[in-house]
């Protein structure tokens, strides 16, 4: 008859055994007290990212530009004097006539 | 066809273009006559810009699209409304969003449907924009940042200067060579107050110019004397956290011995629009990288700040310059692009030039005040030139394989003398007012009508409404009360003369039922009254004004108009593929746009393919 210490490792070596093919294993079980906490941070994130998103998209947008060492989005400045009418076409568009 | 381009001409008048075409001026549009043809087109009761297009998108009288007038009334409260789009707010935890009144479906929808492509630049009645396969940017209808069609901002150091139609006026105080002031932005729901954005104000007297400063974007922004200056980029604060940017323009009017400046209506952003003007929503913010901040209210011409005199004919032409300029480039840019499917531009400038110059070209115009000015007679005819070169340039990118259309929705004509519509309702029993009120002393809003006792009442461009029970909040007609009422005023107004002319002021009276059909018949106004040349309701009449007198001169600086019965002012049509000619109608543009791309014509589009 074995003794009770010959016992003791060949139960514990069992028990990591089984733990590795258990599906409820401790970690991998999602209870309610676990999923809800996790929910209401992945909310959280979403939400941010729903009421924040053009803002950081624009952010990240304008912190890859200047990592890439150019300068911030901006339209292109418009002249506001008009350019002289080239009299020579309107005359020649005249004469397609 | 692969490809369908239509450049949109607003108000472009066949008179005037017959005139220059047979004096050769025109030589692009002349060109197309030789391809296809040219003939003058139908335009919608009324003859009015968002009327017009909404019934050129749809294919249906306005009876079937809902839009009838750029103004309709609240039913409860007789206020006038815009008629164009509206806003909606469920609850206070959902956002507020806009509401296009323009019903019906649009033909770009059914090409987006067929997967084929759109290219759609400033189309009115489009804001919301319609989600289709392809770009669009929306037109009038796109209000500024304070909500209507734009209101701007005139600062003076003159004290005791009142604001005029459509604006507002702050008094400023002029301080070692300073000014400290701030941009009227959107008003606040709760407090009535309106935003500011406070900006300082730099004078360089040697200089004829002002350095603005503030926290917008750029940060100085010169103005020289008598120019309009870039684009100045402000943001308003709101709430906590909460910002709305916007772009506004200035035009200095005179450093001293007062202090003037013009800042035009708060745009929305180019970059950043407070609600969508575009489609794909990101499309406004692209094109103004690629082009630069553009105009982004439905009518970008500041023609009140010309109308309330607070600059002059030249700053008014070197804007409409401006947005000439920036649309040829919105054009050239996208035709650049495009490859198949359907491109739509409109340029306004023909229009809101014209109501502004169209007296020049009548020495006997109430609005000249005797004055002649000749070096402003010529200006249409100029601009109508520089619209064929436009045109010149778009026709470069249409090939064998291409339908290509220059049309307008209306033509363009007098003004000279209002009639108080209001007024003769009342004279004639349909109108009533409160106990010892006159006409002439109650303003706008209809503040001193007796609704309990009154059976028709006038708002907006010549409609009448008649005050129905059971439809108007204080209503007094029943249904069978209503046709003796509409034939009164039927009989009565048509033939009206103009006694102090002795000219025959209004031609027909239309009831609704005439001239409209459709889902929508139910919304239009009971009776449109058709003005002959020369006449137009009263600047009085649109809000609910019941001024003193039938009949007044037009005096303001807006002497040309187009709401006037629509047979005299049809617009144009161009093609380059031989069309049917007799009596086209803007009904049939959708029809024959979508026939060319290979696409059935909508079940409720009224029209016919003009190329068939």
């Amino acid at each position: 008859m074995n003794s009770i210490h010959e016992v003791a490792p060949s139960l514990s070596r069992l028990a990591a055994e089984l733990s590795g093919t258990n599906p409820l294993r401790v970690p991998e079980y999602l209870g309610p007290e676990t999923v809800m906490p996790l929910a209401s941070i992945l909310a959280t994130i979403l939400g941010f990212f729903l009421v924040f998103w053009r803002l950081i998209a624009k952010t990240v947008k304008k912190v890859i530009r200047r990592a890439r060492g150019l300068p911030d989005e901006m339209p292109p400045e418009v002249e506001m004097e008009e350019a002289p009418v080239d009299e020579s076409s309107k005359t020649e568009n005249i004469s397609t006539q | 066809m692969k490809r369908v381009i239509v450049i949109g001409l607003d108000g472009f008048e066949p008179k005037i273009v017959e005139g220059l075409l047979a004096r050769g001026e025109l030589p692009n549009l002349a060109k197309l006559c030789e391809q296809g043809g040219y003939r003058r087109l139908k335009t919608t009761h009324s003859a009015q810009t968002p009327v017009a297009w909404s019934t050129f998108s749809t294919g249906t009288n306005p009876g079937g699209h809902g839009i009838f007038d750029f103004l309709t009334r609240d039913t409860k409260t007789y206020l006038p409304i815009m008629a164009l789009s509206r806003y909606e707010q469920k609850n206070a935890f959902v956002l507020p969003k806009v509401v296009n009144m323009r019903r019906g479906t649009p033909f770009w929808n059914l090409l987006s449907a067929r997967d084929v492509q759109s290219t759609i630049i400033r189309v009115p009645c489009a804001y919301p924009p319609d989600q289709i396969k392809g770009r669009m940017l929306s037109g009038v209808g796109v209000p500024d940042l304070r909500g209507g069609f734009g209101t701007p901002t005139f600062y003076s150091s003159r004290t005791g200067l009142s604001s005029e139609q459509s604006e507002k006026v702050l008094t400023v105080s002029v301080k070692d060579g300073k000014v400290a002031t701030h941009i009227v932005g959107p008003r606040d729901p709760k407090t009535k107050s309106d935003h500011k954005f406070d900006i300082n104000i730099q004078i360089d007297k040697p200089g004829n110019k002002i350095i603005i400063q503030s926290q917008g974007q750029p940060e100085k922004l010169e103005v020289q004397l008598g120019k309009w200056s870039k684009w100045l980029k402000v943001k308003f604060k709101v709430g906590m956290m909460q910002s709305v940017s916007g772009i506004v323009r200035f035009n200095l009017r005179q450093i001293e011995p007062e202090f003037e400046l013009y800042a035009s209506p708060v745009n929305f952003d180019t970059e950043e629009p407070l609600f969508p003007i575009s489609s794909p929503q990101e499309y406004a913010h692209d094109l103004a990288m690629k082009i630069g901040r553009y105009y982004t209210a439905g009518m970008a011409e500041d023609h009140d700040g010309l109308n309330n005199e607070r600059f002059d004919e030249s700053s008014y032409l070197d804007q409409c310059r401006l947005v000439l300029r920036e649309r040829r480039k919105m054009m050239e840019f996208e035709l650049g692009r495009f490859e198949s499917g359907f491109f739509f531009c409109l340029f306004d400038t023909p229009d809101r030039l014209a109501h502004m110059f169209w007296r020049f070209t009548e020495p006997d115009h109430p609005a000249n005040r005797g004055v002649q000015q000749p070096e402003f007679a010529q200006v249409i005819e100029e601009h109508y030139r520089e619209c064929d070169a436009i045109v010149g340039e778009a026709m470069k990118h249409a090939d064998e394989d291409t339908l290509f259309i220059v049309l307008s929705d209306h033509g363009m004509n007098s003004f000279q003398r209002g009639l108080n519509l209001n007024t003769w309702l009342y004279e004639n029993g349909f109108l009533a007012l409160k106990a010892n009120s006159q006409p002439g002393e109650g303003g706008d809003f209809f503040q001193n009508v007796d609704w309990n006792q009154t059976k028709a009442y006038a708002l907006g461009l010549g409609c009448i409404f008649l005050n129905m029970a059971g439809r108007e909040s204080n209503g007094i007609l029943k249904a069978e009360e209503a046709e003796p009422v509409r034939e009164g005023i039927v009989s009565g107004l048509t033939g009206l003369v103009d006694s102090d002319r002795g000219q025959v002021a209004v031609r027909s009276v239309a009831r609704r039922e005439q001239v409209y059909r459709g889902p929508y018949l139910s919304e239009a106004p009971d009776l449109l009254v058709n003005f002959s040349e020369g006449y137009r309701v009263s600047w009085g009449t649109p809000l609910g004004g019941v001024p003193r007198g039938l009949f007044e001169d037009n005096l303001k600086k807006w002497g040309g108009d187009h709401v006037i019965d629509p047979e005299l002012v049809p617009g144009v049509l161009f093609m380059n593929k031989a069309f049917r000619e007799e009596s086209p109608s803007l009904v049939d543009l959708a029809p024959t746009i979508l026939n060319a791309l290979g696409v059935p014509k909508g079940a409720e589009m009224e029209g016919k393919d003009l190329l068939s």
